[in-house]
C-alpha cells in the first residue's frame, strides 16, 4: 500500500525546510519561555500573604505607582528593587478579565501610535487579531504557585520595518516572575535602568543567527510586570525569514510603550 | 537543549525528513504547505524533544504531531477566513500532473480527520489501536473512519475507473 502512495506522490522537490533555522528558533523560544517564567521564585516566596497593592480591573491609568523604587545601579544577582507583593496569583473573574483585556488592547494600540506615529498592525503569527489580549490563568503546579497574566501580539509595520511585537502584562508571582537583573543574559547585550516612575527596566538583545529580538521587561513598584518583545520577522512560529536586520521597534520605543501608565491591570 | 540532545534531534530529522514531507504532502496536496507544516512540526518537536525521545514509538509520536499540526493549521486558516469574510488566502492546490483522477484526488475528497487516519493506517502502517492512540481517539472511531474512508475511496475509484 505504501508503494502505491509513494507512486501517487511522485518525485519530491528539494526540501523547503531549513533545519538550522528551526533549531535557531527553537533555542530562542526556549530562552524566552525560561526568562518569562523563571528566575524570580526565590524573591517572591517569602512574600506570600503580603499586602495586595494591585487591584484588577482598575478604572483608569495610574499616573503614579505605589511605592518609590530603590534605584538599580548595576546588573547584579541581588539587585531586585521591586519584589512582587504577591506570592500567589488569583483567578480574575471572567467579566473583569474581559474588561481588562479590552482596556489593554486599546491602551497598547494607543501607546504604539503615540510612540510610532503611522504604525499599522496586522494579525499575529497565530492568526489572532492585532493586540487582542487573552487572559491566562494557570493552576498551581509542582513548581508551587499559580500565575495569571494577559497576552497579546501583532504584526507591526512602522519605522520602515515590520515584525511581530508580543506583550504580556501580569502580576509577578512565584511562577510568573519576569527578570529584573541581567544574571541570565549575556552581559554585553543586557542593561538595567530605572524608569520614569520608578520601574525596573531590563533591556536585552537576543541574537540567534539572523533572527533578532529586542526584549524589554518592566517591573513596577506595585508588582505589575510587562514583557514586550519586538522581532525582525513574523514571530516565533513564522517559517519565513527575517524581514530586515533590526527588530521592528527599537529598545527605546519598547520602553516607552511598556512604561505607559495606561497599561495596567 | 543540550548539545548532545541537539545532535540527536538533527540526526533524527535528517533521517526522517523525506517521510515527514511525504506524509504532509499526502494530506496537504501541495509541497509549499507541506513544508510549512513540517517546519512548524519540527519547531514543536524541538521544544518537546526530551519528552519525545522517551516515547515508546518516536516515529508514531512525530507523525501524530505532524498531523495534529496540519489539522490545527486548517482550523486556524478557516477561522481567519471566517472572521475576515475574505477569500481563501491561498488557491486550492491543483492535483499533481497525471494524478487528476488518481489516489491523491481520492484522498483530497476525504474529510481532514479521515485523511489523517488513512495516512497513519495505510501509509505509515500503524495498527488500528496505534492509530487511535496517536490521533487521541477511540478504536471504534478509527474503525468507522477507516471504513467510511475506504468506502468513499472505492466509490470514487469506481466512478472514475481508477484503482485506489
Amino acid at each position: 500500500m505504501r508503494t502505491v502512495f509513494d507512486e501517487a506522490i511522485g518525485a519530491m522537490p528539494p526540501p523547503g525546510v531549513d533545519v538550522e533555522r528551526v533549531i535557531a528558533r527553537g533555542r530562542r523560544r526556549e530562552r524566552l519561555r525560561r526568562w518569562a517564567t523563571g528566575g524570580g521564585a526565590v524573591a517572591a516566596v517569602g512574600l506570600v500573604g503580603a499586602t495586595l497593592l494591585v487591584t484588577a480591573g482598575g478604572t483608569g491609568p495610574q499616573e503614579q505607582y505605589a511605592a518609590p523604587p530603590v534605584p538599580s545601579p548595576s546588573p547584579s544577582a541581588s539587585a531586585n528593587p521591586t519584589p512582587s507583593p504577591l506570592g500567589k496569583a488569583y483567578r480574575t473573574p471572567p467579566a473583569e478579565a474581559q474588561a481588562t483585556e479590552a482596556r489593554l488592547s486599546e491602551a497598547t494600540k494607543a501607546a504604539l501610535t503615540r510612540v510610532v506615529p503611522g504604525a499599522t498592525t496586522g494579525r499575529s503569527h497565530e492568526g489572532k487579531d492585532p493586540f487582542r489580549f487573552a487572559y491566562l490563568y494557570h493552576e498551581a503546579d509542582r513548581s508551587g504557585g499559580d500565575f495569571d497574566h494577559y497576552n497579546a501580539a501583532a504584526d507591526v509595520t512602522g519605522n520602515g520595518r515590520s515584525g511581530e511585537v508580543s506583550l504580556s502584562v501580569g502580576r509577578r508571582s512565584t511562577v510568573w516572575s519576569v527578570p529584573t537583573d541581567c544574571t541570565s543574559f549575556p552581559a554585553h547585550l543586557c542593561t538595567v535602568s530605572t524608569g520614569p516612575r520608578g520601574e525596573t527596566v531590563l533591556a536585552n538583545r537576543i541574537e540567534e543567527g539572523v533572527v533578532r529580538d529586542n526584549y524589554v521587561a518592566v517591573t513596577r513598584p506595585d508588582g505589575t510586570a510587562i514583557l514586550i518583545v519586538a522581532a525582525n520577522q513574523g514571530g516565533q512560529g513564522d517559517t519565513g525569514g527575517p524581514r530586515q536586520t533590526e527588530p521592528v521597534l527599537t529598545m527605546e520605543q519598547l520602553i516607552a510603550i511598556a512604561t505607559d501608565p495606561a497599561l495596567h491591570i | 537543549m543540550k548539545s548532545a540532545d541537539e545532535a540527536a534531534f538533527r540526526e533524527y530529522v535528517a533521517a526522517r525528513m523525506d517521510e515527514m514531507r511525504r506524509i504532509a504532502y499526502l494530506v496537504c496536496h501541495d509541497w509549499h504547505t507541506a513544508d510549512d507544516v513540517v517546519a512548524a512540526t519540527l519547531l514543536k518537536l524541538y521544544a518537546k524533544w526530551r519528552q519525545a525521545e522517551r516515547a515508546e514509538n518516536l516515529d508514531g509520536y512525530v507523525r501524530a504531531m505532524l498531523l495534529h499540526t496540519w489539522l490545527d493549521e486548517r482550523k486556524r486558516a478557516w477561522r481567519r477566513r471566517e472572521s475576515a469574510g475574505a477569500l481563501p488566502d491561498r488557491q486550492a492546490p491543483a492535483a499533481p500532473p497525471g494524478d487528476e483522477q488518481g489516489l491523491m484526488a481520492l484522498l483530497r475528497g476525504l474529510p481532514p480527520r479521515q485523511r489523517a487516519v488513512v495516512v497513519l493506517r495505510f501509509y505509515a502502517d500503524h495498527s488500528i489501536e496505534e492509530t487511535a492512540a496517536l490521533m487521541g481517539t477511540s478504536v471504534g472511531t478509527v474503525k468507522s473512519q477507516c471504513a467510511r474512508a475506504l468506502a468513499t475511496l472505492r466509490q470514487h475509484a469506481e466512478e472514475s475507473g481508477v484503482r485506489p
